[in-house]
Parts: structure tokens; sequence; C-alpha cells
């Protein structure tokens, strides 16, 4: 990169943060101070500046970022708490709907609140059943790399 | 009262201030992602990819929105399955945008609301329709990996969170709506008909239950969808984008021609021994790669075992290139960088042996069987005759069988170790003589078509029994025809598929030469080996010529009536199936001629193999794999003349004469001699033609000439 | 260590000879000459000894200006450089005076190691590297299938009747190879284009301080008095079977007639 090209490239990163900046100013503006007409200008600064952080990063050298390192070195752990955090709320509305449904088929449309019923247990199998996949495949992409010649590594898994 | 609903119901301003500000986030990580890889596609070489866009685009939309190739006849499932999710997911996607659009701009801006009333209940139910296909289609999807478990399939965990991601977003969405209606208990509730019975169930819960779930929900979905928009970057889901740019900037010549290497005398890199030294369209190609599998399902090294997986080659060069771009960690020297890039094992490795090896590339019989499953248009044969190109031309490496192979071809112009004098020694055996290109030009003369011979048909012994066959038709037909002769030369074929493009060069330019010599216009080949380097390769050195096959010839030939069958041939009797040769199907299109020209044959019953077609089943004899050893794996000819026994024919038509070396080969192999041959189309043909001097063409064809002669038709009272 | 290898270009064996009647001479199209494959062998031999030693390879020929071509192959498998004897009266040549040629050139060069082909493809007399050895006074390793340098000697692996028969000598030394010596490699693209740069020293009579007398047709010690074609045999005899079995001692008849059996 010649010094030009870093200089433009240190001023669209500047441009881009302060976009992403200015768009939550706006949204802060649009929602604690009512202005609902800037929320989309808010959200466009904000969009834009991110694409452009991501971009100018991603077109950079690749270098040595410590907190990636960080996010990496805990990648098992963060991804499984991600995988909790992200169907928890869920179950508990499937398992709710679950408890309630004796109740639910007392008051009347019982036959709806039965297939509502049986609809939650469906999704409740369907987000658990997930969830325990994505537990054991996030543990199984941990695994360090076998080392070995590439054509090996193809052959073991027929 | 009209049907509609108060956007972010429940949920007080700090729902908004927060989904708007964490935006950022996901757009950083995938903008990031994406910039990174664009980055290292523009280390690779210059091309042009940029010309006639309205075509790349219209194709680009019909091959990835509209599914051209990802649904197919064969093997529907997965194409389907893959129609649900993308139909469900862009659907909702599209949704989304709605209701930002009514909320951010129609209604504060313009003071006008459009999400309501009709509109707003066909909406609804769509919208629950596009839930079920996005759940339904990734558990599909779950069971295909887990159940149905293919063997082209490999499941890496990324695969497995993609879809849990999915499933789970997809539910959250259901989970949120009833949960809201719950409470607000619409009327026109029954338009969201999968959330609606459970939002009845739910509503015996009470209020201020519902609106804390409801809450929890609401952020969590969100934050879902910004934490797996921020994952797909670095995972198999970037192949929308990928997969889209990969089709719109595809290689749209023909695919059976290689590109050569442009000025080769002074160029400096011969082939590629480096990522860089692919073109950037070719390192795009590498990370549109979702690893789906297809271009294992029809790939003879994959299917007999062998180390060459055309989909791990990908995957490999995609792994390496994302440990040399800092794809993901932003650092370089990380081996375990993804999840999707099993061996990914870090950026200090050489491409050939360590990312590629050299077993995988001599194995490619570059049938092409990939490339046309593959759906977004990767072209595994270029890239694999790229890294031959490096270890011929550079480091002078290839297996040794190849050696006499490239020192026949510079000296003696064949493959084989005879002289050119011998090419037409084959004519001796016809009646009538053939004219050489060289005695018709020297009285003046001109010919309606070159007869192309080609090396096998020249010099194996097996293959003179095609030529004579294919000669003793059109000499019946009275078609006005000339040979070259000694003055014949290899086409270049194996050479330039081998990697040796040099050579290649080389041969392709004396027989253009040779050829514009005699001015000459028309050719016709019983080789679609020729016939492909003749009609794809030739016009880049200013050889143009109409290329006919001889089984596209022979069927116009019986079609004008120009020959005669006899319909109660001896040789043309029973089942009989056909194989696609790759050169002439998938390469070329030409799959109905030879079958034509069979079913013009009363007699003979065709029977389908299972791979036929654009999905045939490589003799094993291409790109050069004819001349070297197969030393892994199992034989690949014998398990394709299994699979034509087990159709319950007796007679394999064949219509390439590396496939005939191959079955003839192969048959030996499985102990088949005594009931199962191959014939040339054009030997059945000849066969059982009725040629004008009463003469039964089956004593001289197939019936007597061939070893394996069925009794019964030998036998047969004429 | 350096290493000469003597090569000739040849006509391509694989193509039909042409004879002149009237030298009795070969007719040699330099289009269809190639370097001798016999001698791809020593050029084989002598770049895996430099590859493990060290060293440099020169390849020698005395031929016409055309038999550069078989020295650039030479080159292109990755020899150094190369020296071509070429001149009017050395035309016509004997085994003899050919290898007086070649001795006064492998001479200036003092290299450790020569090595020749056992006989060239095309005149096949198989006296040049003998003549050659005894020129220069290097103790002559024929026939070596095999072989090693260790320090200042070499030794050769090579089969007799029935055994084989381990010579070791001090270098510098003369080794005739067979083709069971290595498999010569086939040169890269990369090796031919790096040929066309390599040099080629072209010699002359005078350089070489030789007489003219001692040379070409006129220090030929021998002459071809006569060349006549092989004429093709007899077709084969044809059997044909009656599908009883007839032509098996039909065969075994005429293999006792011709008393094969
Ligand atoms: C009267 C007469 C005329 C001849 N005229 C010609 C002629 O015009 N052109 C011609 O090519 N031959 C000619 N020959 C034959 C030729 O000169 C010698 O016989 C030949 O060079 C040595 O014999 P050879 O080829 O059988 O070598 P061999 O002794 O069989 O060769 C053994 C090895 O010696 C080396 N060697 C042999 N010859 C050469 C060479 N020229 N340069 C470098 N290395 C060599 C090679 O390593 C070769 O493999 C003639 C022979 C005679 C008798
Ligand atoms: S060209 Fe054929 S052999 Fe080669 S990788 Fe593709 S399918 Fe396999
Ligand atoms: S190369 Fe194409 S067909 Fe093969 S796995 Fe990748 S995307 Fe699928």
């Amino acid at each position: 990169m010649t010094k030009d090209d870093a200089m433009l490239t240190g001023r669209y990163r500047i441009a881009s943060a302060a976009a992403v900046v200015l768009g939550i100013a706006l949204i802060l503006l649009s929602e604690l101070g009512g202005v609902h007409e800037v929320r989309v200008f808010g959200a466009g600064l904000i969009s834009l500046g991110g694409i452009g952080l991501g971009v100018l990063a991603g077109l950079d050298q690749p270098r040595r970022a410590e907190w990636l390192a960080w996010v990496r070195d805990r990648r098992v752990a963060l991804g499984m708490i991600a995988a909790l955090v992200s169907v928890a709320p869920v179950v508990v509305a499937f398992a709710a709907a679950l408890v309630v449904l004796p109740a639910a088929m007392g008051e009347g449309r019982s036959g709806m609140a039965l297939l509502g019923g049986l609809i939650a247990l469906l999704m409740l199998m369907a987000s658990v059943g997930c969830f325990v996949l994505a537990v054991r495949a996030i543990r199984r992409a941990a695994r360090p790399v076998t080392p070995g010649s590439p054509a090996e590594a193809g052959e073991e898994a027929a | 009262m009209i049907p509609t609903r108060e956007i972010l119901w429940n949920i007080t301003a700090l729902g908004p201030i927060l989904l708007y500000t964490l935006m950022a986030i996901p757009f950083v990580f995938l903008a990031y992602g994406l910039a990174r890889r664009v980055r290292m596609w523009r280390q690779g070489q210059p091309e042009n990819r940029f010309d006639q866009l309205g075509r790349r685009l219209w194709h680009a939309i019909l091959m990835t929105v509209l599914h051209g190739r990802i649904v197919r006849r064969r093997n529907r499932f997965g194409g389907l399955m893959h129609l649900a999710i993308f139909v469900g997911f862009v659907t909702l996607f599209i949704g989304t945008v709605i209701v930002m659009i009514e909320a951010d701009i129609t209604v504060p801006i313009f003071g006008v609301s459009f999400y309501r009333g009709d509109f707003y209940l066909v909406y609804k139910a769509v919208m629950n329709l596009a839930g079920l296909l996005l759940i339904g289609g990734s558990l599909a999807a779950l069971y295909r990996r887990y159940v149905r478990r293919p063997a082209t399939l490999e499941t890496t965990g990324d695969d497995v969170v993609i879809l849990a991601f999915l499933v789970v977003l997809g539910v959250q969405g259901f989970a949120v709506q009833a949960l809201r209606m719950a409470v607000t208990d619409d009327p026109w509730g029954p338009w969201s008909f999968v959330s609606y019975p459970m939002a009845l169930t739910l509503s015996a819960l009470p209020e201020s239950w519902l609106r804390a779930i409801h809450v929890a929900n609401w952020y969590i979905h969100f934050l879902t969808n910004f934490v797996f928009l921020s994952y797909v970057a670095y995972s198999k889901m970037i192949h929308p984008f990928t997969s889209f740019a990969n089709v719109l900037f595809r290689r749209l010549k023909p695919v059976g021609a290689l590109d050569p290497i442009e000025n080769i005398e002074e160029a400096e890199v011969f082939g590629a021994g480096k990522l860089e030294d692919f073109t950037w369209a070719q390192l795009l190609n590498v990370d549109a790669c979702m690893h789906c599998g297809r271009c294992l399902e029809y790939c003879p090294t994959f299917s007999t075992g062998k180390p060459l997986r055309p989909r791990d080659v990908v995957l490999e060069l995609a792994g390496y290139m994302a440990d040399r771009g800092g794809i993901f960690s932003g650092e370089l020297g990380q081996g375990e960088n993804s999840a999707r890039y099993r061996w990914g094992a870090g950026p200090d490795r050489a491409l050939i042996p360590d990312v590629v090896s050299p077993a995988e590339l001599w194995d490619c019989t570059t049938c092409g069987a990939c490339m046309a499953q593959c759906p977004v248009y990767i072209e595994h044969v270029p890239l694999i005759v790229g890294m031959r190109r490096h270890l011929v031309l550079e480091q002078g490496e290839f297996p040794e069988e190849v050696t006499s192979v490239f020192t026949n071809l510079e000296r003696l112009g064949s493959p084989y170790q005879f002289p050119p004098n011998q090419r037409a020694a084959w004519t001796k055996r016809l009646d009538q003589p053939v004219p050489e290109m060289a005695e018709v030009a020297a009285r003046g003369e001109e010919v309606e078509i070159l007869f192309w011979v080609g090396c096998l048909g020249s010099f194996d012994s097996r293959n003179q029994r095609t030529t004579v066959a294919l000669a003793r038709i059109l000499q019946a037909a009275g078609i006005k025809f000339a040979i070259l002769g000694k003055e014949e030369s290899c086409t270049g074929d194996p050479a330039r598929r081998i990697g040796n493009e040099y050579l290649a060069q080389m041969m392709a330019m004396q027989a253009v030469e040779t050829l514009n010599t005699y001015n000459v216009k028309k050719v016709v080949t019983a080789c679609p080996h020729c016939f492909n380097a003749i009609k794809n390769e030739f016009p880049q050195i200013g050889g143009n010529y109409e290329v006919i096959h001889h089984s596209q010839l022979i069927n116009q030939l019986i079609a004008e009536g120009r020959i005669t069958l006899d319909p109660n041939s001896a040789l043309a009797r029973g089942a009989v199936t056909y194989h696609d040769p790759c050169y002439l199907g998938r390469y070329n299109g030409e799959y109905d001629a030879p079958r034509e020209a069979l079913a013009a044959l009363p007699g003979l019953e065709l029977r389908e193999m299972r791979r036929n077609r654009n999905t045939s089943f490589c003799c094993g004899g291409g790109g050069g794999r004819l001349f070297m050893e197969e030393t892994r794996g199992t034989r690949i000819n014998q398990a394709r003349v299994r699979e034509a026994i087990d159709t319950g024919a007796e007679l394999l038509a064949a219509a390439c004469p590396f496939c005939m070396t191959m079955f003839e080969d192969g048959i030996h192999g499985v102990g088949a001699e005594e009931s199962f041959k191959v014939l040339d189309i054009a030997e059945i043909v000849a066969g059982s033609m009725i040629t004008p001097n009463g003469a039964d063409g089956a004593k001289e064809h197939g019936a007597a000439e061939s070893e394996g002669a069925a009794p019964e038709s030998a036998e047969r009272p004429e | 260590m350096k290493i000469c290898v003597t090569v000739k270009q040849v006509p391509d064996p694989n193509l039909p000879m042409q004879v002149d009647p009237a030298t009795h001479r070969l007719v040699r199209n330099p289009d269809q000459s190639i370097l001798d494959p016999a001698d791809e062998y020593g050029v084989e031999t002598a770049l895996r000894l430099v590859e493990e030693h060290g060293g440099e390879v020169v390849v020698v020929s005395m031929g016409p200006p055309s038999a550069a071509d078989a020295l650039r192959r030479a080159m292109a498998m990755g020899a150094d450089r190369a020296i071509l004897i070429t001149d009017e009266a050395l035309a016509g040549s004997d085994a003899r005076a050919t290898a007086r040629a070649l001795a006064a050139v492998i001479r200036g060069e003092q290299p450790d190691l020569v090595i020749c082909a056992i006989e060239a493809t095309d005149a096949y007399t198989g006296m040049v590297p003998g003549m050659l050895a005894e020129l220069l006074d290097l103790p002559q390793l024929t026939f070596a299938r095999q072989v090693a340098v260790e320090g200042q000697t070499v030794t050769v692996h090579r089969d007799i009747e029935g055994a084989t028969q381990v010579l070791r000598a001090q270098l510098p030394a003369l080794l005739t190879v067979t083709a069971s010596i290595a498999e010569p490699r086939y040169p890269s693209f990369k090796g031919v284009m790096a040929a066309k740069r390599k040099p080629i020293d072209e010699r002359d009579l005078a350089s070489l301080g030789l007489e003219a007398g001692a040379v070409g047709a006129a220090g030929a010690a021998e002459r071809v008095v006569a060349l006549e074609e092989v004429r093709e045999e007899k077709q084969g005899q044809m059997v044909t079977d009656d599908g009883t079995g007839s032509s098996v001692e039909a065969i075994v008849a005429f293999l006792e007639r011709i008393q094969v059996v």
C-alpha cells in the first residue's frame, strides 16, 4: 500500500466510525426524543458505517488482534453460552404452553388449544434437538486438526 | 376494525435503541469476511470475466435464486430441501424489511401506513408458511445428514451449527408471534395459522407472564439473528454471496476447452504452483464451494476409493486460502481458524504437495462429472490441470509411464512408438483405396470431408477395426473423403490434459498448420478427444473447422438412407447398452446421435445404465490416464463394465477409442470375455450394412474380427 | 566434481533408416535426429552424481552443427554446459578419429569422470569409449548398472554371466553405463527454456590442435565397403482352427520342424 492509499484508508475509516456514532445519536434522538423521522437515517448510517469499517479492515493486511485471539481461545465456551441463551426463551415459552395446556383446553376451543399444544411440543423438540446437536458440533469443531496429508484426511471419512 | 398490529408491541424504547445500535456488529463482521475474501481473490492472475454482463446476470439469477441447477431431476430430495430453506429464509427476510419500511419510513416520515387490511392478512399467512418452510427444510437437512447420510456428504460442525441456527430462528419467530397474540387476542389471528393455536394455548397464562416471556424472546430473537449474520462470513453460509459471484463470473467458454498458457515462450510462470498463480476467478471458484458433495456423485476416483475427491481439492484450496488470508482470526499462522476447513493447517505450506497431493492430481480422468454436477459452476478440471502444469513444466514431475508418451509425441507425433509412415497401414484392409490429402491436393481435387483418424485409431490394433469400419461406411455411402495419412499427428489432447502445455501447443499448432495447408473445412473423427480438441481448442490458435463425430455422421447417413441396414443383422441382436464418452457427452452435449444410430437397428434393444448421459461414469481413460498405471483404489474400467453387464446386455456400444481400450481391458479384468463384448457404433453399423455388391458386413466386423463374438450371432444361418 | 558425458546425435531409431547407396553412410536428416537415447542414461547418471556430490556436468559431442540440438536436450535435462566439435574436415570420421577428437577436448576439461554409453544407437561399434579411455589414459569401467562415488574412488556394479561384479577405481576414470542404471528424466519446460540460455562452446580442428590427416575420412582406419538392407522376413504361416483344436497340433508340428521344440 502506498502512502497515499494509507492516508485515504485512514480517512475512510474515520468517516465510517463517524457514521456509526452519528447513527447512534440519531437513534437516541428518535427513541428518546420521539423524533421517529430520523430513525431510518440513523439505521442507515449505522449500517453503512459498519460495512465501511468491515471492508476497510478486511482489505487490509492480516494482523494480530489480541481481542480476537482471546475470543478464539474461548470460542467453545462462548459458543455453548450463545447456544444456551438463544434457545432458553423459546424453551420457556413452549414449556409454559405445555404446562397450561390442560387449563387452556378447559376454556372452550379445546381442539385448537390441543393443536397449539402439539405445535408447541414439536417446536420444543426441534429447539432442544438443535441445541443438543449444536453443542456437540461446537465441541467437535474445537478438536485440534490432525496433521497428515490431505489425501489421507480424505480417506478416513468415507 | 382494520387488521394490523402494533409494531414493537410490548417493547420499550430500549428495544429499538439496542436493535439499531447493535446492528453495526453483524455488518462489520459480514463486510470484513467478504472483503478478506475479495482481497485474496485479487491476488490471482488477471482474467476477463466482465463480458456479456446481461447474460451473466440472468444466468446467475437463474442458477441461484431460481435454483436452476440446485433442484435436479435426479436426487430431488437435496434440491427441494434447499429450495424450502431458501424460500423460507428469503421470504422472512423480505417480511422483516417490509415491517421496517412501515415502521421506520412510511409511517414516521410520510404518515402513511400500508401494513394493514388485506395486505396484512396475506402477509401474516405468507410469513407463517415461510417459517414452516424454513424450519421444515432445515429439519429435513438434519435428517439427511444424520439419517440418510449419503456417502457424498460429510458433516462438519459448521453444517450442524448453521442448521440449528435456522431452526431456532424460525421457532423463535413463531414463539414471539404466539406470545403477542396470546395477549392481544387479534380477531384475525387465524391468518397466522401456525402461531394462532399456540396463542390460544398460551392465553391460559397470566398476561404479566406472557409479556415477560415475550420480551425475552423478542430480544433473544434479534440477538440470535445478529450472531447468525456475524457468523455467516466465516462459515459455509457465505455461499449465497460467493456462489452468486461465482456463477456471475463463471467461465463462458466451452467447458471442453482448457485455457492455454498465452505466449508460453515468454511466460514466467507455468501452471499453478502457488495460490496466486490461479486466476482471480479460480480463487473465487474455491470460495464458492459449500461442500454439497455433488461433484463426488459420479466422480470415478471417488467411486473407486482413490485419494482424489474433487470436493476435497476445492476445500483444501479454500482452507489454504483462508489460512493465507487470515480469515476469521485476522492473524497469520493459525491453523484451526474455522470449523469449515478441516485441512486448515496453516499458511506456511507448499501448495503441492502439502495442500494438494500429487496423487490427487494424477488420478483425475478429467471426465468432467464434477463440473457437470456442481450447482455453482466450480471448475475442478482447470484447477487440477493448472497444478499438473506446474508439476510437469516447472518440476518435471509426473508418473514415470508418461515420459515415453511425451518423447513419442515430440519425436513421432503420437503417444505410441510407431513411425508416422505407418499411420495409414490400416487402409490395406479395405478393398477400395483411401486417398491421402496430399494426393488429392496434388491432383487439384477437393473432398467433402476429412477423416481425422487419430492416434489410437491409427496405431492401436483394436481401434484400427473401428477405423476400418468407419471407412467402409463412408465408402458405402459414397462420401468423398480423404485422410492425412503420415501427415496426421496428435491434436495435443493427452499432453494438454497431462499438463504438458508446451508440447500440447506444439502438437496443436502442427495439426492446425497441416489442416490449413489443405484448406480443410469439414472433419469427421471417431475419437471424442480429437473431436473436442479440434472443435473447442483449435479455434484458440486459428483452426476453425466444422467437426462432426462419427456417431453423428453415421446417424445422419442412416437417416438420409445413404446406407442401408439389414434389419436381421446377425451382429445387431439382443440387448445392448451404450456408454456416453465424457468428451462427446458432457463436454460436447451429444447424447442422442449414437442412441439413434443404435435404434435404427431393430434387432437391438437399448438398455440404459444407471449412470448415463450427463451423469455417465467415466471409463477411466481420459486426461492421459490411459497412459498411466492405475495404482490406487479399484479399477474404474471394471466398475463401469460391471455396471454395463448389470443391465443384462451382452453388448456394450462404445463411441470412443479410449473407452474401447479401457473396456476391452475391463472385460478381461472381470473375466466376462465369454459372455460380453464391446463394439464401436461404427463396427455395429458397418457389420449390419447391406453393401451394394451384396456383401454382408457382419463377417468383417465384430462377428469374425472380435475375440468375444457372441456364439448365436456367429452361428445364425444367413 | 566435474563430469564429462559424451553424447551423440543419432537419427531417430523409430523412424525408417535411409542409407546413401553411394557413400554407404546414413542419411542424417537434422529434423529427425535426436539425442541418442543410450546417452540419456549417461546424462542422467552424471546429473544424479552431481546432485549428490555437487559439481558440474559438461556434455561433449562431435557432429554437424545440428548436433547442437542434442546438446540442448542434454542441457534441458540439467547439464550445465556443452562443447560441440564440428568441422567440415571431421566428416567421415570412424571410431578412432571420433575418439581422438573427443579426447582432445576432454583432456582440456580435466574431468573427474567421463561417462559414455555402451554403444551408439546408429553405428553400434561400441569402440569409442575404449579408445577414449586409452587416449586419455584412464581406467575404464564398462557396462555399469550401478555407480557410486566416494571420495576419490568410484565403484560400479556390472552384470556378468550369472554374477554381479563390483569394480572400483581411482578418479579420474571413464564409465560406460547400461540402460538399467537410472531412468532418464524428461526435461521440464523450465529446463528447456533454461537450456536455450546455456552456452555451447563450438570447437573446430584448429582449436583442438589436431591435424586434418588424423581425423575425418582421411584419418579413418576403416572403410565401409558395402551396406545391404536386410530383406523383410517371409510372412508368417497362418493356422486356422476349425473348432476341433486341430490348430494346436499344426503349430506343434511346425515348431518341431524348425527344431524349436
Ligand atoms: C568411414 C566412416 C565414416 C563415417 N561417417 C560418419 C558420419 O558422417 N557421421 C557420423 O555420425 N558417423 C559416421 N561414422 C561413424 C562414426 O563416426 C563413428 O563410428 C562413431 O562416431 C563411433 O562409433 P559409434 O557411433 O558406433 O560409437 P560407439 O562406440 O558405439 O559409441 C559409444 C559412445 O561413444 C560416444 N560417442 C560416439 N560417437 C560420438 C560422437 N560423435 N560424439 C560424442 N560422443 C560420441 C557416445 O557416448 C556413444 O554412446 C563413420 C564411420 C566410418 C568408418
Ligand atoms: S474430472 Fe472426473 S475424475 Fe476428475 S475430479 Fe472431476 S469427476 Fe473426478
Ligand atoms: S465443488 Fe461444487 S459440487 Fe463439489 S462440493 Fe463444492 S459446491 Fe458442491
